[in-house]
C-alpha cells in the first residue's frame, strides 16, 4: 500500500480532474479508509471553495486608453532592444551558443585549476549537450516542443536542463533570478550565471554596427586581467567591452566577484 | 477564462498598431485581476498592469506563434507580479489588514447596504487578503487554477515548473487558505 504522502500528492489533481480513472479510484478508496488523508482533503476542498468564490473585478475604464496611450509613446524607444534578442537573427543565434560554450568550458568546475582545455572539456560535456538544444531553441522555444522534437518526456528534458547546472539570470527579465530555458525568449539579453548568487556575467558578440543600449549595473569594481577594454556610459548604465582577434566582446557585470577577473583571464586566454 | 479570441489573436499580426489594441482589450480583464490578485492591491494593480502590457508591447516580436499566445502572456505577466515590489508587499499587507479591521469596526451607517450584502463582501475581501499573503509561489498555482482556470499543463508552462510541482503547490494554497480563514473566523468570533 502506498504510505499517505504518495495520495496527498494526488489530492488536488484528483479534485481538478487531471488524474487517470484508475489512480481516480486508488486516492477515492485510500480517502474512505485514512480519516488523516481525507480530513486534509476536506481543508483542500475548502481552500478551493473559498478562492474560487472571489468573483472577477471589471477594468477600471480608462485604463486600456492609458495603455495604448504609453506604448504610443514608448514606441520609437522599446524596439532598439530587439537586435540584441540573438535567436531572431540565425547567425547570431549560433554566435550566441558559441559565447555559451566559451563561458561553459571557462566556468566548469575545473577548469580554472586544470588548465588544460582537454580537462575544461570533460567538465563541460553536459553544457554541450544543452548548448545543442539551445542552438533549436529558434525553433522550438518551449519544454513541450523541444520534448516532441527530442522524443523525450517532458519531464527529462527539463531535468537534463537543469542538471546541466547552467542557470541564466537575465536582469531585464521579470523572473531576474534563475530561468529557464523556455524563458529565454523573453529577454533581449542572456546572462550566464558565473558563480550563482547575485553575480552574473554575460558575454555577447557584438555585430557590428549594433547600437549599445543595455548594460548591468556599476562594474567600477572590476579589472579585465590587464586586458584593454573601454568602459562605457550608455543609457545611464554602464558596460565594459573589448577587442580580442578582431573580434568585440561585451562583458557585463553584475555585482563585483572576486572570481570575475580569473574567469575572464581564461576567456582572453582561450579567445 | 481562456477563449477562442486566443487563437484569433495567434493567427493575426500582433505587431500591427489595431492588433496590440484589439490584444489589450481582449486581455486587459484577465491581466487587471491576475495583477489584483497577485499585488492585493488595486492601485498598484493599475501601474503594474499598464507595465505589463507596454512589456507586452516591447516584447511582441520575440513571441513566435509557436507556445500559446495566452500562456506567453501569463509567463510575462506572472514573471513581473512576482517581483513587483515585494518590499511595498510586506508593508501593504500589514496596512489593508489594519483597512478591513477598520472597516469591519465601522458603523452600520455605511449605507442601505443591507447586512446580508455587506457580510459577503467582507468575507470576499477577507479571502482576498488572505489569497494576497500567501506566499508568492503557492499564490501564483492557486490564483491560475481557481481564478483563472488553467489547466496543470498550462500552469506549468507559464511558472517553469512540472505538473508535479503544480499539484504540490496547490494543495499547500488551498489548505493554508482554508485554514487562514478557519482561523480568522474563530477570532472575529471571539471578538
Amino acid at each position: 500500500m502506498k504510505a499517505c504522502s504518495q495520495f496527498l500528492m494526488l489530492l488536488s489533481p484528483l479534485l481538478d480532474d487531471e488524474l487517470t480513472p484508475d489512480a481516480g479510484a486508488r486516492v477515492t478508496q485510500h480517502l474512505v479508509e485514512c480519516a488523516a488523508c481525507a480530513a486534509e482533503m476536506a481543508a483542500i476542498q475548502r481552500g478551493r471553495r473559498f478562492a474560487r468564490a472571489v468573483p472577477e473585478l471589471g477594468v477600471p475604464p480608462d485604463l486600456s486608453a492609458a495603455i495604448l496611450g504609453r506604448a504610443e509613446d514608448a514606441h520609437p524607444r522599446l524596439h532598439p532592444l530587439v537586435p540584441f534578442w540573438p535567436f531572431a537573427r540565425p547567425a547570431l543565434g549560433a554566435a550566441f551558443v558559441a559565447a555559451l560554450l566559451v563561458m561553459a568550458v571557462a566556468l566548469w568546475p575545473g577548469s580554472r585549476q586544470d588548465g588544460p582545455r582537454t580537462a575544461a572539456l570533460e567538465h563541460a560535456a553536459p553544457a554541450l549537450h544543452l548548448a545543442q538544444l539551445v542552438q533549436h531553441v529558434d525553433s522550438a522555444p518551449d519544454l513541450d516542443t523541444m520534448a516532441a522534437t527530442y522524443q523525450l518526456r517532458r519531464i527529462d528534458v527539463e531535468t537534463a536542463l537543469r542538471q546541466a547546472s547552467f542557470p541564466v539570470i537575465c536582469p531585464l527579465h521579470p523572473a531576474g533570478g534563475d530561468a529557464s530555458v523556455t524563458e529565454l525568449r523573453d529577454c533581449p539579453l542572456i546572462h550566464l550565471s558565473a558563480l550563482g548568487g547575485e553575480q552574473a556575467i554575460v558575454l555577447l558578440q557584438q555585430p557590428a554596427g549594433w547600437p549599445i543600449v543595455y548594460g548591468e549595473s556599476p562594474v567600477e569594481h572590476l579589472t579585465l586581467g590587464g586586458q584593454p577594454c573601454d568602459r562605457l556610459q550608455t543609457d545611464g548604465r554602464e558596460l565594459l567591452k573589448w577587442e580580442r582577434g578582431g573580434t568585440r566582446w561585451i562583458l557585463v557585470a553584475r555585482g563585483g566577484h572576486p572570481e570575475l577577473e580569473k574567469v575572464v583571464s581564461a576567456l582572453v586566454s582561450m579567445s | 477564462m481562456a477563449d477562442a479570441t486566443d487563437d484569433a489573436h495567434e493567427r493575426a499580426d500582433i505587431t500591427e498598431p489595431a492588433s496590440f489594441e484589439a490584444l489589450v482589450h481582449t486581455y486587459e480583464r484577465r491581466v487587471y485581476n491576475l495583477a489584483c490578485q497577485m499585488l492585493g492591491d488595486r492601485e498598484e494593480a493599475r501601474d503594474a498592469m499598464q507595465e505589463i502590457f507596454l512589456r507586452v508591447h516591447q516584447h511582441l516580436d520575440s513571441f513566435r506563434f509557436e507556445a500559446k499566445f495566452s500562456t506567453w502572456l501569463y509567463r510575462l505577466a506572472m514573471n513581473h507580479l512576482l517581483n513587483y515590489r515585494r518590499a511595498w508587499l510586506r508593508t501593504r499587507f500589514e496596512r489593508l489588514d489594519d483597512i478591513i479591521a477598520a472597516k469591519r469596526r465601522e458603523p452600520a451607517a455605511v449605507g442601505p447596504e443591507p447586512e446580508r450584502q455587506l457580510l459577503e463582501r467582507e468575507q470576499t475581501e477577507a479571502v482576498r487578503c488572505a489569497i494576497a499573503k500567501l506566499p508568492p509561489k503557492l499564490r501564483g498555482a492557486l490564483v491560475l487554477k481557481d481564478l483563472h482556470g488553467l489547466s496543470y499543463a498550462e500552469i506549468a508552462g507559464v511558472l517553469g515548473i512540472t505538473e508535479g510541482t503544480v499539484a504540490s503547490r496547490l494543495n499547500a494554497a488551498r489548505s493554508t487558505l482554508a485554514r487562514r480563514l478557519r482561523d480568522r473566523r474563530t477570532a472575529d468570533a471571539m471578538r
